[in-house]
């Protein structure tokens, strides 16, 4: 009867745990640099380093275990002020957490080597023995904070547990009755983990697993599944057979951090129930008295802070549910359609305005779902900010830059996709903000600025997007410059810069091809950088926009949408059938006469404003047939992309409506100038324009 | 060991498939047609919320086209996890076929269809029906492969 533990279950929630506390340790160190020694701040990361001994001690991960171990000594002294922040120490932090990154990736990997953790480990220790030899005069103990360093040990030898007690049943009692006669000792022990213990179910597996070498265990309360499900609350209990005494087991057990308390008693099992379970209960009930360390801070260890219940849920169902929301959005309009025909058909029928009422209420239920599964979608974009600020000290510090970095909006709230594509963007912004942006610190003073300059990163909604703003006080972009650095790389020609405006002129660092730096630095400067950031925005359907004034700064703007999968658009006519523009893409609708169209290059152009509009067809684009009587009135669909704006002509407009994003499916594939299909309110499939792909087709 | 397959018109060919692939048999509804699609694709249609495109076999086996009717249908079928609808101009019913009635392709059986889409020929009370094998019917390597040649063509002509 042995019982077993499975332990690859655990790797996924180790990772993810791992994930998280490494992420803390990113943010806080940095911050801790910052702001000195500030109480709370240590705590937090001397938490996360301890849960991450422990998460890692507990999966077997040695390497790691070992690393954060060392950590969380140097994090405990600067914690009770034996040692003081020094960037020294900061940097050792640090490069050890760049080693836990590796071995966290390393695990993922299947495993637990590949980074040599002993330097580190010494730096860390020889940090620590400094300050041993200088506080060797002073040895005081210092006081436990966190609960779990020192469990508490109960034995009560001198009472027993009868085998029924413990709700053993006849065969058990058997076994342990046969052990027992042989020699071997039965002991009920009941460990109880440390409160803010995070992985319940691993710990016991490592309880478990240790205590494996001594003997057998015969029982568990509750039952072993229920332990795997950490289906328990702080403790568990287990009746192990073995050779060893109370004290082995007891120390065997206590070598396992994140341990609170063990109880041990010996099992009485030739006893069959009776009476004395009352009193061995009330015994087992008794408050542990506290064996070791004194309780002096357990006040501070109870205010762990109260973090909302979650409930991991795998993407894909999210995802499923988005798509049955979206097949919900177009039969509400079909609905709201029937009923409207119905009407008009049959007048006003006491049953027909029920079902209008039932309609109108339907549909505003699924408004309502289809937001709260678009919510549920979304996450802070703290998850792609967090990583910056430890990225910004370490370029400023290469670039021997003083920059004070300000984060505001962490909580604004994005969708996942959106999430996913928006961090290297964002990156490379920084980079630039940092490498072209910020001057040196003379040169700052030269200017009469304040020697540190600022980078402020900012989220934020504004009505249906999401906007984020990536700002410096630096130097700014002088429009000249850019215009003979592009002439000089051959992007546009003498002829061309002397017309354009300085917004034009800023935007020359877009195309490709163009980079600013007088020097090509390691991390930006490659000439590869902003047209990608634009293509990357783009093709999330944002938008960036830049803002700079000469010796002031820069400000870029990134406008998103809140979600990928539900988007507005403009619908048209074209050969009787129904085409959808994303409405993002959409500058204006305008209508053109055929006598206003002119050729350039053998090219159709209209002027619009006093500015030429090239003229496409969409019917010839897309090679598809079109209903166009000799109109003299041409409906145009004006399309921004980037800088440029083209204009399609279609047969006729339809209006605007919400549409669920569909995949034309395997068979079809990709078709250039489609995104898609998507299904409207009479059940019939409209297809989706993909706007770049049709100016790639027009020959834009 | 028998077969059962649903029995369908084309032209005035009988042909069959293997019931498993097929997912059901609507009416003729209207059919969005999607542009630089190859010319036996007819468009795609909604199929309860799915987007499902529809092939018309008379095109993709070079036969005669016929008038739509009230008879001609939709079968929507599965292969290898695609889902594509084929037009027919009737669906006649479900046999069972033994295994023994069933020869390999002849060499160069009918007018129109290529030996290399059928799978055999079925014999049941003096008719001959022609087993189609859909894996090759719905093969898009050999089409894509066309297209992106076509594509290739147009973008080097602008250019």
């Amino acid at each position: 009867m042995t019982v077993d533990f499975d332990i690859s279950q655990y790797l996924n929630i180790f990772l993810d745990e791992a994930e998280e506390q490494i992420q803390i340790l990113d943010e806080t160190l940095v911050l801790l640099e910052q702001e000195g020694e500030n109480q709370d701040l240590l705590n937090k990361i001397f938490r996360a380093a301890h849960t991450l001994k422990g998460s890692s001690a507990s999966m077997g991960f040695e390497n790691m275990a070992q690393l954060t171990h060392a950590m969380e000594g140097v994090l405990d002294d600067l914690r009770h002020g034996e040692l003081s922040v020094t960037s020294d120490i900061i940097d050792h932090l640090l490069q050890s957490l760049d080693a836990l990154k590796e071995l966290k990736n390393n695990i993922s990997a299947g495993q637990d080597n590949g980074v040599d953790v002993a330097p580190l480990i010494a730096n860390l220790k020889n940090v620590k023995n400094q300050v041993a030899a200088a506080a060797v005069a002073e040895t005081i103990p210092s006081p436990e904070v966190v609960a779990g360093e020192e469990p508490e040990v109960i034995t009560k030898p001198a009472e027993t547990l009868s085998g029924a007690d413990l709700g053993m049943d006849d065969v058990e009692i058997n076994v342990a009755a046969a052990a027992k006669a042989n020699g071997y000792n039965v002991w009920h022990a009941k460990v109880t983990l440390s409160h803010d213990c995070l992985m319940k179910g691993a710990r016991a597996y490592i309880v478990f697993n240790n205590i494996k070498d001594l003997g057998e265990v015969i029982k568990t309360i509750p039952p072993i599944d229920e332990i795997e499900e950490e289906r328990f609350e702080d403790s568990f209990e287990f009746v192990l057979v073995t050779k060893s005494g109370a004290d082995t087991l007891i120390d065997t057990v206590k070598s396992i951090s994140e341990i609170a308390a063990v109880e041990v008693q010996p099992v009485n099992v030739s006893l069959v129930a009776q009476s004395v379970s009352q009193t061995a209960k009330e015994d087992r009930e008794l408050k542990p008295v506290a064996a070791g360390a004194p309780k002096g801070n357990g006040a501070q260890t109870q205010a762990q802070p109260k973090t909302s219940q979650t409930v991991r849920v795998d993407v894909q169902r999210l995802e499923n549910l988005m798509n049955l929301v979206g097949e919900l959005v177009i039969d509400r309009t079909r609905l709201a359609d029937v009923n409207g025909g119905l009407k008009a058909k049959l007048g006003a029928e006491e049953l027909l305005e029920t079902l209008e009422e039932v309609t109108v209420h339907v549909g505003r239920i699924i408004g309502d779902l289809q937001e709260e599964i678009m919510k549920a979608r979304m996450f802070p974009i703290e998850q792609v900010f967090n990583r910056f600020p430890r990225m910004v000290r370490d370029l400023a510090q290469k670039a021997g830059k003083e920059i004070n970095f300000v984060i505001e909006g962490r909580e604004t709230e994005l969708d996942r996709t959106v999430i996913e594509e928006i961090g290297d963007p964002l990156i490379h912004l920084l980079r630039n903000a940092i490498d072209h942006g910020i001057e040196t610190p003379e040169n700052r003073v030269k200017a009469g600025k304040p020697s540190t300059g600022t980078i402020n990163l900012r989220a934020f909604h504004q009505e249906n997007q999401i906007v984020i703003t990536v700002q410096d006080d630096g130097k700014g972009m002088d429009p000249e410059v850019l215009k003979a650095k592009a002439i000089e790389k051959g992007v546009i020609t003498a002829d061309v810069a002397a017309r354009l405006t300085d917004r034009e002129a800023v935007n020359l660092i877009f195309a490709p091809g163009f980079s600013t730096a007088a020097t090509v630095s390691d991390v930006s400067g490659r000439g590869v950088g902003m047209d990608i950031v634009r293509a990357h925005i783009e093709k999330i359907n944002g938008i960036v926009e830049i803002d700079s004034t000469p010796g002031e700064g820069t400000k870029f703007t990134i406008k998103l949408p809140l979600t990928l999968a539900i988007n507005r658009s403009l619908m048209v006519y074209l050969g009787g059938q129904v085409f959808a523009f994303p409405l993002a893409n959409v500058v204006e609708i305008i209508n053109v006469d055929l006598n206003e169209i002119q050729k350039v290059q053998q090219r159709d152009v209209v002027l619009v404003r006093g500015e030429v509009l090239p003229l496409f067809k969409l019917s010839e684009v897309l090679d598809y047939p079109s209903d166009n009587q000799g109109s003299t009135k041409l409906p145009v669909v004006v399309v921004g992309i980037s800088e440029k704006r083209i204009g399609f002509i279609v047969d006729e407009l339809m209006g605007e409506q919400e549409i669920v994003i569909k995949s034309l499916g395997e068979f079809i594939g990709q078709i250039p100038g489609l995104a898609g299909a998507t299904i409207m309110g009479d059940g019939k499939v409209a297809l989706i324009l993909d706007v770049r792909g049709l100016a790639g087709q027009a020959g834009v | 060991m028998e077969e059962q397959l649903v029995v369908f018109q084309l032209g005035d060919e009988t042909y069959g498939i293997e019931i498993s692939a097929v997912h059901e048999i609507i009416r003729m509804q209207s059919i969005t047609k999607v542009p630089r699609t190859p010319e036996f694709v007819e468009g795609v249609i909604n199929l309860r919320g799915r987007i499902v495109p529809v092939i018309d076999l008379h095109k993709r086996f070079n036969l005669p086209l016929e008038e739509e009717t009230a008879h001609s249908r939709i079968i929507v079928v599965e292969v290898k996890g695609v889902t594509v609808g084929m037009i027919v101009d009737s669906v006649s019913e479900v046999l069972r076929l033994p295994q023994a009635n069933i020869d390999p392709p002849p060499p160069a059986i009918t007018g129109g269809i290529e030996t290399e889409y059928l799978r055999g020929v079925g014999k049941w009370e003096e008719r001959l029906i022609i087993l189609l094998d859909l894996d090759k019917v719905l093969e898009q390597s050999e089409y894509n492969a066309l297209e992106q040649h076509a594509h290739d063509l147009a973008a080097a002509g602008k250019e």
